[in-house]
């Protein structure tokens, strides 16, 4: 029946003289959720949904709003950076006295979206389903530069610590805490052991001046990060602020 | 090259000139037809999203993609079900049964073949060969990655053939450059090849020692990117003898299929249908 409705637009294209093809193309075909569930396929998955409800039920938080994953920043990217930031460093302090600078997260390593109200430990292994863990890693200023570059060139990545402003040129401006980005000096940098290893790109993380591995992974950090605020505001706090920001819109890089 | 507005309005025009469902258009022309259903980029979404997810509430699952499968299969004599790879990771069904559920998933679906895409290597290669050898029903197939020196070695083919009625369908399947993106660890001995050259190559077996009547190609490299970077649109433009490219990587949503034009300027389908289940996606060819 469905596809009476969408057949009417059915779309005969192409026809390949030589070998008498016809190609027939539907519209997408969306698995909504007015779509009936097969009966056998929910008992099939029952014993292992039974099984995970331990795992994933768990009560970590409350957010009053949605969180979502967006370039250049987004309020679930810079959630996620804040959090492994305060990981990254409070383990950096106590080994070596230091406080670590700046998160750089991958947007595309925060899967889904984070709803509004009650957050699981199911919504949790949704966001961070990989076992990769924080660590934090000091980068010379030049490599600095490159993880900015590289940041701006894809259009924006889950950041904490930082502000990154591109003008006309386009050129831009760092500023980490209150100061503008000191090109001679080195920085502390929490981020993930999957782009501490060259991950999606960020090859200027691969031979880093120092590194401490914290032993915790992202998605511990995320959870106590937001058992946190939660205990302490009531809600997680929102990130509304944009921290990457370019001039000319039309020179955000598409991906 | 036909734009894709062209496309739409001749589209437009026949649709609009015919209110025959289908089924009836279809009687009424097919000698031989084969419908091709495909997914990608799963990763591991077996329910639905949850009721409160802000985007995908309610959508996907594989209870409701059996639904659609069922509903296909029973309006066509030959269906073809093909996977796009990123089976895995995402929900915690894959952090807490390795990826087993899935796979019996797409056996239980009637999965055809898939291809490798970089997530099925997160758990190490060897998980992912005993994954295949004692779960997967269905086919892997890639046809740029040497794998010689990996546990994957045999248990990849860089060919699969299939019989539909009288259409013989030859499958291949191209892979993402694993360098920068798959920790090194997990794809230690993988030895990534030239995704064009290693197409044709078998595009070219498929077609003239096979003599398959259609070719497809399974493809993990993603659909479009604004530089020079490999990716499905290039692929189409860049091989010759492909009738279908089914898509995965960058999660492309899709109004349907694009209709591209390939070196020797044939046609050639390029399709991608989501991620996480959310998008069934339907091709349907005619032989005459």
């Amino acid at each position: 029946m469905r596809f009476h409705l969408l057949g009417l637009i059915m779309l005969a294209a192409a026809s390949c003289g030589v070998r008498n093809v016809n190609y027939y193309y539907f519209p997408a075909v969306s698995v909504s959720a007015k779509i009936a569930q097969d009966s056998a396929m929910l008992s099939y998955l029952k014993p292992y949904r039974d099984s995970l409800t331990v795992f994933t039920s768990g009560l970590v938080g409350k957010t009053d709003t949605g969180y979502f994953a967006e370039r250049p920043s987004s309020n679930l990217g810079s959630l996620c950076a804040d959090l492994v930031l305060r990981t990254g460093d409070s383990v950096l302090f106590a080994n070596t006295g230091m406080h670590a600078d700046l998160s750089v997260l991958n947007l595309g390593g925060l899967r889904t979206a984070l709803p509004s109200g009650t957050i699981t430990m199911g919504n949790m292994y949704e966001v961070m389903p990989f076992e990769n863990n924080v660590v934090v890693v000091k980068l010379s200023g030049m490599a600095m530069d490159s993880l900015f570059r590289h940041v701006l060139k894809r259009g924006g990545d889950p950041i904490s610590g930082l502000k990154l402003e591109v003008d006309e040129k386009p050129n831009y401006t760092a500023i980490l805490g209150e100061r503008r980005f000191d090109s001679r000096r080195d920085y502390w940098v929490a981020t993930s052991d999957y782009l501490a290893l060259g991950g999606d790109g960020f090859a200027m993380f691969n031979k880093p001046l120092d590194i401490v591995y914290t032993g915790i992974s992202v998605r511990r950090a995320l959870t106590v990060g937001i058992q946190h605020e939660t205990a302490k505001l009531g809600v997680v706090q929102k990130r509304t602020e944009r921290r990457i920001v370019y001039a000319n819109e039309a020179a955000v890089p598409k991906k | 090259m036909p734009t894709r507005r062209q496309f739409l309005r001749n589209s437009a025009i026949l649709a609009g000139g015919a209110l025959l469902t289908p089924d009836e258009l279809w009687a009424a022309r097919a000698e031989q037809s084969l419908m091709i259903l495909h997914t990608n980029d799963f990763h591991s979404r077996l329910d639905s999203f949850p009721d409160n997810h802000p985007k995908y509430a309610g959508q996907g699952g594989i209870a409701r993609l059996k639904t659609l499968m069922d509903e296909a299969r029973s309006k066509n004599e030959h269906c073809l079900l093909l996977d796009c790879g990123d089976v895995f990771q995402g929900t915690p069904y894959f952090n807490r049964f390795g990826g087993v559920p899935e796979y019996k998933w797409m056996n239980m679906a009637g999965y055809e073949a898939t291809t490798l895409g970089n997530h099925d290597f997160d758990m190490g290669m060897e998980h992912l060969a005993g994954l295949i050898r004692n779960h997967a029903r269905f086919g892997f197939v890639n046809c740029n990655y040497g794998l010689v020196n990996t546990p994957l070695n045999t248990l990849i083919q860089p060919r699969h053939l299939v019989k539909k009625g009288r259409l013989k369908i030859g499958i291949t399947g191209v892979g993402v450059n694993p360098e920068g993106l798959i920790p090194a660890d997990l794809c230690r001995g993988v030895v990534y090849k030239d995704p064009v050259k290693s197409v044709q190559e078998q595009v070219d077996i498929l077609r003239n020692k096979e003599k398959c009547d259609v070719v497809v190609v399974l493809s993990h490299v993603g659909f479009e990117y604004p530089g020079n970077q490999i990716s499905d649109r290039r692929l189409a433009a860049e091989t010759h003898g492909i009738d279908v490219i089914l898509g995965g990587h960058t999660h492309t949503f899709l109004e349907a299929p694009i209709n591209a034009v390939n070196k020797k300027n044939s046609p050639v389908i390029v399709s991608q249908a989501g991620w996480a289940g959310l998008q069934l996606g339907h091709i349907k060819l005619s032989f005459k």
